[in-house]
């Protein structure tokens, strides 16, 4: 039995690597009086596995985790006790129960979607940003969007790839590295990163973005 | 009455923690905090707010008992606030320099010159320029006398608080022995002053006569508290050959003649504290990232170079059943998968079995493994070793300290050369193949045969291994040897020998190296020059402060680390200081002589201690641990 779940790392939980998000989602579990099913070996461990690693000092409202457990148990039961058993700004989502086997989340997530608030000098024009971009990754899917009242400040929503395709020539979005280079841009452009964070995951089925629950249900 | 508490801008982390190594160590955000909210302290602006701080990196810090003991007292009361604060790493040490950003707490940010006390741990002589740094990027000034606020008052506890004269210049008070019933009464007091002095009478303490009469006043009230030294009461008058004249009382209230011993605190019920269960639990990985529950404290041996032997008696064993219960709930509690039940010879908790057994087999937890921080080599130790690692055979640390019998009677390491022999067969029998040693180099009465003993203490081990492991298991022997060098330590029989040179110290461990050539062994040694810096701070008196100073101000931080530790940097702050270290280290002090920590009454005669050197010096080994 498998219990997917959907949590967040807001604020300082964006300082919290990988590594340390296992280890607190293990106890967090084993406080919650959650039976985890246990690895093999001399050393055994709560068998749970992360979606992708995100770089140490982002926000991410899309994390996900598969956790092993011996029986099945109510979702929002799991998420009520797991939610006061965990640190601040670690909070479970959304959460789903399968007894299916599943692909590992680091396997099957395609595609990441990262958003950005950026503030912009008055003679800065959005085409001029399309242009970094796409200068930047020619096969990036991006939009912006804008605040009647406040048209200086927009937001940059980027899907980027997780993974390479076989039968195609993408790259994989590296945030350290775009942010790094727009960071540059702005900083001769007027343009002022005010906060960025991860906002989704998909899968890519056929045409359509799926959310990595769809596997469960 | 306004909250005069300033916090860290939230909206300043993000630039203050970019490419900062290892971030989660100054978010706090753990699981397990206790310190009252913000709401809390603005409604209630006369709450004491103490900053609890462990002069070490946050992973070491964390690590540390005594520390989440106090914030759990402290926070349990209404009228006090504590909040943790650790040394900020060099990286992030910088930044906060160049950004003119004050030390905060992990908590609530506070900046630390706003809470009305700052606690530190000194639980080695190691920490004391990390203390200094903290104090500094604090923006308070280093010498208690050129803080002239009511508050912050800065003090500190812990192990090597039990000499109190190289931190004596920096802090207001110092806090011998336990500290669970004193903190309260020192709080009781803070929280007085404050209430009467914020509240209504400031303007009275705008004259600076008035401000340091009510300070004295302060600080004389927290004197009549068991365990508390002023060091600003007390100063040291030295003969022309630099030995200590006497100690003299130069401060309090004006009546007092001849010098008041300060008795160190004793918690005398050590089940009257409930065991903490409920510890912070860090988010990043700690150094002893599991759940500690303290067994006993105190040791019956009574070895005659351990320090903590002597300072922390007497020894008092924790109630199993209480012990049992608050395990199961601390594992519960914090969903830790690891527990240590410390002490300082855990083996020696004469029901550690029953509740090992206990614990792991309350049907609670699938796995749980336990760690012992100190066993003895003994066949008990040994079927203790088998349970707790399981069938995993980790490894067996063993102490004999010195490789010759003679030098084991001399220092009371209570281990015969048969059961040291006897233990390794059994081990190696069972299946362990890893030994890990440790052997003090430059004990006294020592000879060249000790040493040599080491080397064939070693030999023997090696062969009993041939003996007793079939040729696999033998091809996968290691054998560590951890050599430390002696550090005459205060309040113990040794308190007054000399610490051997460090090139005689060198001379020795290369020795050793060449007679242990083995490729089953690996040998290890602590630096020579880092013992000797100890054994000055450990026996220094009050011209130490100086000479902590002066490396401070040279850049000497986090000296227990062997990176950051540098030699030479200390030699020249003992000259800029005029001081001299070999006084404090080669010297032998004659028995005579009135010692700088002879101001603190530990609970254990002087003619004790002196009676077990000339038990030592005579190479009597006897069982007699009577105070």
């Amino acid at each position: 039995m498998i219990i997917r779940f959907k949590y967040c790392k807001k604020n300082e939980a964006k300082y919290l690597s990988h590594l340390d998000m296992l280890r607190i989602l293990s106890r967090s579990i084993a406080r919650a009086g959650i039976k985890a099913a246990l690895s093999r070996g001399f050393n055994p461990k709560p068998r749970i596995t992360l979606s992708n690693p995100i770089p140490l000092g982002v926000q991410s409202l899309a994390e996900y985790a598969d956790v092993e457990v011996d029986v099945c148990l109510d979702t929002g039961y799991f998420m009520k006790v797991i939610n006061s058993c965990l640190p601040e700004n670690i909070i479970v989502l959304d959460a789903a129960c399968t007894c299916n086997k599943l692909k590992s989340l680091m396997s099957v997530i395609d595609v990441v979607l990262y958003e950005f608030i950026i503030e912009a000098a008055d003679n800065m024009s959005l085409d001029k940003i399309k242009s970094f971009i796409d200068a930047y990754d020619s096969s990036s899917i991006y939009s912006f969007f804008t605040q009647a009242q406040q048209k200086k400040i927009f937001l940059l929503k980027i899907y980027g790839y997780a993974k390479i395709f076989n039968n195609n020539s993408n790259r994989i979005f590296k945030f350290n590295d775009f942010n790094k280079a727009l960071k540059q841009f702005g900083q001769s452009n007027g343009l002022h990163i005010k906060d960025s964070s991860k906002t989704a995951v998909f899968i890519i089925k056929g045409a359509r973005l799926a959310d990595p629950f769809e596997e469960v249900v | 009455m306004k909250s005069l508490l300033k916090m860290l801008d939230p909206a300043e982390i993000g630039a203050l923690l970019e490419n900062i190594e290892k971030p989660g160590r100054y978010i706090g955000n753990e699981f397990g905090i206790k310190s009252k909210n913000p709401d809390y302290l603005l409604k209630n602006p006369a709450t004491v707010n103490t900053a609890l701080v462990f002069p070490d990196v946050y992973e070491v810090g964390m690590s540390n008992l005594g520390l989440q003991i106090l914030y759990k007292i402290i926070n349990s009361n209404p009228l006090f606030n504590a909040e943790r604060a650790f040394s900020p790493w060099p990286d992030f040490e910088d930044r906060l320099r160049k950004s003119k950003t004050k030390l905060f707490s992990l908590e609530n940010r506070i900046f630390l010159d706003c809470f009305d006390l700052i606690g530190f741990n000194a639980a080695h002589e190691m920490l004391y320029t990390n203390i200094l740094n903290a104090i500094d990027l604090s923006g308070l000034s280093i010498r208690s006398l050129e803080r002239k606020a009511l508050f912050p008052l800065v003090c500190c506890g812990g192990s090597s608080a039990v000499n109190p004269w190289p931190l004596s210049a920096f802090m207001d008070f110092m806090v011998i022995g336990d500290g669970e019933h004193v903190i309260s009464q020192i709080l009781g007091i803070i929280s007085n002053y404050k209430e009467k002095y914020l509240n209504n009478s400031s303007n009275y303490l705008k004259s600076p006569a008035n401000l340091q009469q009510v300070k004295k006043e302060m600080l004389f009230g927290l004197s009549s508290i068991e365990g508390v030294f002023v060091p600003s009461f007390y100063s040291l008058v030295y003969n022309s050959d630099n030995t200590i004249k006497k100690i003299i009382h130069t401060g309090g209230s004006s009546g007092i003649t001849g010098v008041k011993k300060i008795r160190k605190a004793v918690l005398k019920d050590i089940d009257s504290f409930d065991t903490l269960s409920d510890p912070v639990v860090p988010n990043i990985q700690t150094v002893h990232d599991r759940l500690n529950i303290e067994i006993m404290r105190g040791c019956g041996r009574g070895c005659r170079f351990c320090q903590a032997g002597f300072t922390y008696r007497p020894l008092r064993q924790k109630k199993v059943k209480n012990l049992i219960e608050k395990s199961i709930e601390g594992l519960l509690k914090t969903g830790y998968d690891e527990i240590s039940f410390t002490s300082l010879s855990s083996s020696d908790y004469k029901e550690l079995k029953k509740l090992i057994e206990k614990v792991t087999e309350s049907g609670l937890f699938e796995k749980i493994s336990v760690s012992l921080p100190s066993l003895r080599l003994d066949s008990f130790s040994l079927e203790i070793a088998e349970i707790i690692q399981s069938g995993r055979k980790t490894g067996l640390t063993f102490a004999p300290e010195a490789g010759s019998q003679r030098l084991r009677d001399i220092i009371k390491k209570d281990i015969s050369a048969d059961e040291l022999r006897e233990s390794i067969r059994a081990a190696f029998l069972k299946g362990w193949t890893k030994v890990k040693l440790y052997f003090m180099l430059g004990l006294p009465f020592e000879t060249d045969d000790d040493i040599k003993a080491i080397a064939e203490t070693t030999n023997e081990i090696i062969y009993i291994a041939k003996q007793c492991l079939d040729k696999r298991s033998f091809s996968r022997l290691q054998i560590s040897v951890s050599i430390n060098a002696f550090c005459p330590k205060p309040f113990t029989p040794f308190q007054w020998c000399a610490q051997e040179n460090i090139f005689k110290l060198e001379e020795k461990i290369r020795a050793l190296q060449q007679s242990i050539s083995s490729r089953f062994v690996r040998l290890h040694w602590n630096s020579p020059e880092k013992s000797s810096i100890e054994c000055a701070f450990s026996r220094g008196d009050s011209r130490l402060p100086d000479v902590i100073e002066a490396a401070w101000k040279k850049g000497a931080r986090f000296d227990n680390w062997t990176d950051y530790f540098d030699y030479g940097l200390w030699v020249q702050s003992f000259s800029i200081a005029g001081a001299d270290p070999g006084f404090y280290t080669t010297r032998q002090y004659g028995l005579d002589e009135v010692l700088p920590w002879d101001v603190i009454d530990i609970g254990i005669k002087k003619d004790y201690f002196i009676k077990e050197f000339n038990k030592a010096a005579a190479g009597i080994r006897l069982n007699d641990n009577k105070i």
